[in-house]
């Protein structure tokens, strides 16, 4: 077994806000594979998007404040990385893919320009790969295959800037390559009319449109890992299919690592290779999609499930899960689920709350599934 | 920015129904923690609240009891000329021997009720006619016409800078304290005519109104209760801001037009000792500076108060502020999923 | 309705058509707000004038008319070119035809500071927002609000210049320049005649009065550059503009600063006008031969004709501003459509 891409460990965040503190998220581990899908779902504030800005590190602190834990990015601590090289960790891995296309883009530049900019960036980076940086996002380079390779992840601290000595011809020779790969990933991303997108600005693109355009910019840095935080939620329905269906074909053209952040049970389904689920904050269950799908093991992944409208019922009443999530503010003591859960009993409320163990049965190994519940054997999976 | 905890707003669970006290008097108890709860969020607008408090109640003094805050009668002479800062003399004296600290405290209840007079007085007229003109602009009515010639007047009004029109008229009508006061308040008045109006544009397709007007409830009714309401806050935080900024108005008026007030016969005002000690300013520095600092101090502390409440109740920003500040995913109390 | 060069223009054909019933207006309230509050200003102007000496005075300015002729009369004489005269007898129009540019060069110079400076610091204090660099930087705007635009001028002639051994009065060390003064900007002619010393000797001129002017104005751009900047930086391209990797530097000054510098023109306006009243003062203490120093003087010597004027000229000075401020906010937000 190769290193993983993306090892978080026991991450805690709170916020800090006025007087009250929010525990956002609660010791949470998750493991991405290189060339594996994790999924995580959760519901609306369970702090599965808090999860996947603070591995970028793109929290803002304050509130945002990371008590414990370690995030371990190709071999490297991003939480221990100084604040003013953190352009460089960001540019040379970790891409990201986010919610709002309307948003994701910025409006007072063109298409091109943006897309550009990232391919500057990588190409600085490997320039200067040779002296400063091992290279790394070869997962990326699809011509190549799954070439697997360790990196750095870090040197390079000026990532912006061209080389003074690059002369006038040389520039224009730089320009026009640097057009043509912002084409080429345009029609990755199965833009038809690329020459004519390049030169729009956001604003005169369509939502789905926007969402490529955006898919295209993370894969142009080459990542090893990207994040993709509810990349479909914002679209309608017929533009989130084909969005969805582009990022399957692009997982295996391309033998991406990606974590994938959604609150769509369907979505996860079909895309991941891992699953986990969170709920106020913590990590309450983990392991193969299918296993999860088809023998949850928490309490709430199984309301959660019997609660999916499309997949799992045809007709009959919806089943939804009683009570209401709990204020981050002031989480029960014990198990974060306890006040809402069918089969809990009063050992539930006591401190300290269960934790993530493997489930009965199962093999040990880095993905095999976990859940954070003693009663699990007691949990009936739904159909 | 740390204006968290006046983001969350007054909670269902924390306000316990307590059924003492006349309603009003609840409300303006509530109001009154909410403004502090909002200063507290900003030092800096504390500082400034703490600064108004204080000038506040030492021109109170200067009023009722001047012979206990004033070192010296105001524009007494003596025989200690031209003193610098000293223990005797804080502020020095001038060519003829008058304290400046007692002239420069002296002057401060004039100065704050000039502030006071015109930011009010064009907060009165200038919101009233911007309620009119933004309530009742249906077009063909007679609110619309009206509606109509207010905003032209207004636009017109805007369209060049108020300290040229002010001085103007200041030279024309009379060159007296009265006639610099009524030459602000007449280049003055329509830039609130403007806020109430876009507020009042704002607020007046809201839900609430709307139920109200469908529920058959009267204008007048709804202005009065439901508009004047919400429309109330950012002029008052403009006006906060105003009565610093009519001050130096005021004293660059004094400044330009010599005599306004006869100094030192009749009562100090600050732009006038400055217009009148300006020819000694390289060897009184003192004189000059005295008074010109009192209209900085007080400047800034209306403007610190009035710039931090503004931070805080300009939607704009304080929706920036929630965007940077309060994660918008953490669940608040009572939300259900 | 679009982005062409043609809707452009239209854009600006309205804009200055919407000039005219500004100006009418402010004709209306200058005039009668002048006329009516001073009915005899031959008696102010020339006092202890024999009584035949102020008729003829009366005459000489159609004060014996009534109020509407009087104002039909200036109407008409300020349609045809002619702006009146001072009661000295001194033509209006020629003495703003050459106080304008100067007031120009200096409005413009402070513009270039409060936007090299103001800016920035709105950028410092959005991102240090509600820490210390914030607040100094927001003491540092108010202050200069705060500072009555004489005294700042006063302290900054008599104590700041001479500290720094910088001029503090006039456009040039003598009063008249060895070329001609084509354009009335000081800094500006003695380039077009090539004379270098001389040039750099109007900029030293030029520094004092443009910095008073830019501090005391400074809390517009600052403010409004760090309320837009606080709007953008929570929005996900800022985020996914430092995914790429870019610096945090980049990230504020071009991602960040470039859309938040749409609102920052709005208020472009609201500057021309706090430039052009700071103009009145500073332009006195320094011995600025522009607009300002003549609005000074005109004020105080009662001279009506000037005062109109130079109102009219400062309403121009506010629209156009305003049109300079939407056109500039039309190149920056590509959204936006010309109408």
């Amino acid at each position: 077994m190769t290193e993983p891409v993306l090892e978080v460990e026991h991450l805690s965040v709170d916020y800090v806000v006025g007087a009250g503190r929010f525990q956002a998220l609660r010791d949470v581990s998750v493991r991405v594979e290189r060339g594996h899908v994790v999924g995580i779902v959760g519901e609306t504030g369970c702090g599965k998007s808090t999860l996947a800005r603070a591995i970028p590190r793109l929290l803002p602190r304050p509130p945002a404040e990371v008590k414990s834990g370690r995030i371990r990015f190709n071999g490297v601590d991003l939480l221990e990385v100084p604040a003013w090289k953190l352009p460089t960790v960001r540019g040379t891995g970790i891409g990201m893919i986010f919610q709002e296309p309307l948003n994701s883009l910025n409006p007072a530049f063109r298409v091109s320009v943006q897309i550009a900019e990232a391919i500057h960036i990588r190409k600085l980076r490997e320039a200067g790969a040779a002296t400063r940086t091992s290279s790394g996002g070869e997962p990326f380079d699809y011509s190549r295959g799954p070439e697997v390779s360790r990196s750095e992840a870090l040197g390079h601290p000026f990532a912006v800037g061209g080389t003074a000595a690059e002369t006038v011809v040389e520039k224009q020779a730089n320009r026009r390559a640097t057009r043509e790969e912002v084409l080429e990933f345009l029609r990755l991303v199965r833009i038809n009319d690329p020459e004519t997108i390049v030169n729009l600005y956001p604003h005169e693109l369509s939502g789905g449109m926007r969402q490529r355009v955006m898919i295209a910019m993370a894969l142009s840095a080459r990542p090893s890992l990207l994040i993709a935080d509810e990349p479909t939620s914002a679209l309608d329905v017929t533009i989130q299919a084909q969005v969805l269906t582009l990022m399957k074909e692009l997982i295996d053209e391309v033998h991406a690592s990606i974590l994938f952040i959604t609150h769509d049970l369907g979505v996860v389904a079909e895309m991941a290779d891992e699953i986990g689920v969170m709920y106020a904050g913590h990590l309450v269950e983990y392991g193969p999609v299918q296993e999860i799908f088809e023998h949850p093991r928490h309490p709430y992944t199984a309301a959660l499930l019997q609660a999916n409208p499309t997949r799992y019922k045809a007709d009959g009443p919806l089943s939804s899960i009683s009570g209401s999530v709990p204020n981050l503010s002031r989480l029960p003591p014990g198990c974060p689920f306890h006040p809402r859960c069918p089969i809990a009993r009063p050992s539930c409320g006591a401190d300290p709350g269960p934790s993530l163990e493997l489930v009965p049965g199962a093999t040990e190994g880095p993905s095999s599934h976990r859940v954070a519940c003693p009663y699990s054997s007691e949990v009936v999976s739904p159909v | 920015m740390a204006g968290g905890s006046s983001e969350e707003g007054p909670r269902p669970a924390a306000a316990p129904v307590r059924p003492r006290g006349a309603v009003w008097l609840r409300s303006l108890r509530d109001g009154t923690r909410g403004f502090f709860r909002i200063l507290w969020s900003n030092p800096l607008s504390f500082i400034g609240f703490l600064l108004v408090v204080a000038l506040a109640v030492a021109a109170f003094l200067a009023v009722v009891a001047p012979n206990l805050v004033l070192p010296y009668p105001p524009n007494q002479l003596s025989t200690a000329y031209k003193q610098p800062p000293s223990a005797t003399h804080w502020f020095g004296t001038d060519e003829l021997g008058r304290d400046i600290f007692s002239n420069v405290l002296a002057a401060l209840p004039l100065d704050l009720a000039i502030g006071f007079a015109v930011a009010g007085a064009s907060l009165i007229v200038g919101g009233a006619l911007g309620l009119v003109a933004g309530y009742w602009d249906r077009p063909g009515s007679l609110g619309g016409a009206l509606s109509v010639v207010i905003m032209r007047v207004t636009d017109i009004f805007l369209s060049f800078p108020s300290l040229i029109l002010a001085l103007a008229i200041a030279a024309s009508i009379g060159r007296t304290v009265d006639g610099v006061v009524l030459a602000i308040f007449a280049s003055w008045w329509p830039y609130y005519t403007r806020l109430a109006r876009g507020e009042v544009l704002s607020v007046k397709h809201q839900p609430y109104v709307m139920a109200a007007r469908a529920a058959g409830v009267r204008d007048r009714r709804i202005v009065v209760r439901h508009v004047l309401r919400n429309v109330i806050e950012p002029l008052v935080v403009y006006f906060t801001m105003d009565v610093g900024t009519v001050i130096v108005v005021f004293s660059t008026i004094a400044f330009v037009i010599n005599n306004v007030l006869p100094y030192p016969s009749a009562t100090p005002e600050w732009g006038v000792m400055i217009e009148f000690y300006e020819n000694f300013v390289s060897t009184l520095w003192w004189t000059v500076l005295a008074p010109g600092g009192a209209i900085f101090v007080t400047v800034l502390a209306f403007s610190l108060l009035g710039d931090g409440l503004r931070d805080i109740l300009d939607p704009r920003s304080r929706r920036a502020q929630a965007a940077a500040g309060v994660p918008t995913h953490v669940p608040q109390a009572g939300e259900s999923s | 309705m679009g982005r062409s060069l043609f809707d452009l223009a239209i854009f600006i054909g309205k804009r200055l058509l919407y000039l005219i019933p500004v100006l009418f207006g402010v004709v209306v309230i200058t005039f009668f707000f002048t006329h009516l509050a001073v009915s005899d200003p031959c008696s102010i102007w020339f006092p202890r004038s024999k009584p035949a000496t102020l008729a003829a005075c009366r005459i000489t300015f159609g004060l014996n008319q009534p109020l509407w002729v009087q104002f039909w009369d200036y109407l008409s004489n300020l349609l045809s070119g002619n702006w009146g005269t001072s009661p000295q007898g001194v033509p209006v129009y020629s003495t703003i035809a050459t106080a304008l540019p100067a007031t120009v060069e200096l409005v413009l110079a402070s513009l270039v500071l409060m936007i090299f400076i103001g800016i920035p610091l709105g950028v410092v204090a959005a991102s240090a927002a509600g820490r210390w660099g914030d607040h100094l930087v927001r003491i540092f705007y108010l202050s200069g609000w705060a500072t009555p635009t004489y005294l700042g001028a006063i302290i900054a002639a008599i104590l700041v210049a001479p500290a720094l051994g910088l001029p503090t009065s006039g456009e040039y060390n003598s009063f008249t320049p060895p070329f001609r003064q084509i354009t009335h900007m000081s800094v500006v002619d003695a380039l077009l005649a090539g004379n270098l010393p001389w040039a750099s000797d109007a900029m030293l001129h030029l520094i004092m009065p443009a910095t008073v002017l830019a501090f005391i104005n400074m809390g517009i751009a600052t403010r409004m550059t760090r309320s837009s900047m606080l709007e953008v930086l929570p929005l996900d391209y800022i985020n996914s503009a430092r995914m790429k990797g870019l610096s945090e530097f980049v990230v504020l000054y071009k991602h960040a600063l470039r859309n938040s510098l749409i609102s920052t023109t709005t208020v472009l306006g609201v500057t021309a006008g706090g430039l052009l009243s700071g103009t009145i003062v500073v332009e006195e203490v320094f011995a600025w031969p522009g607009i300002g120093s003549y609005a000074f003087n005109a004020i105080t010597g009662y001279n009506f004709a000037g005062v109109i004027a130079i109102v009219i000229v400062f309403a121009i000075g506010v629209v156009v501003g305003n049109l300079i401020a939407d056109i500039l906010y039309g190149i920056l937000d590509p959204r936006v459509e010309w109408r």
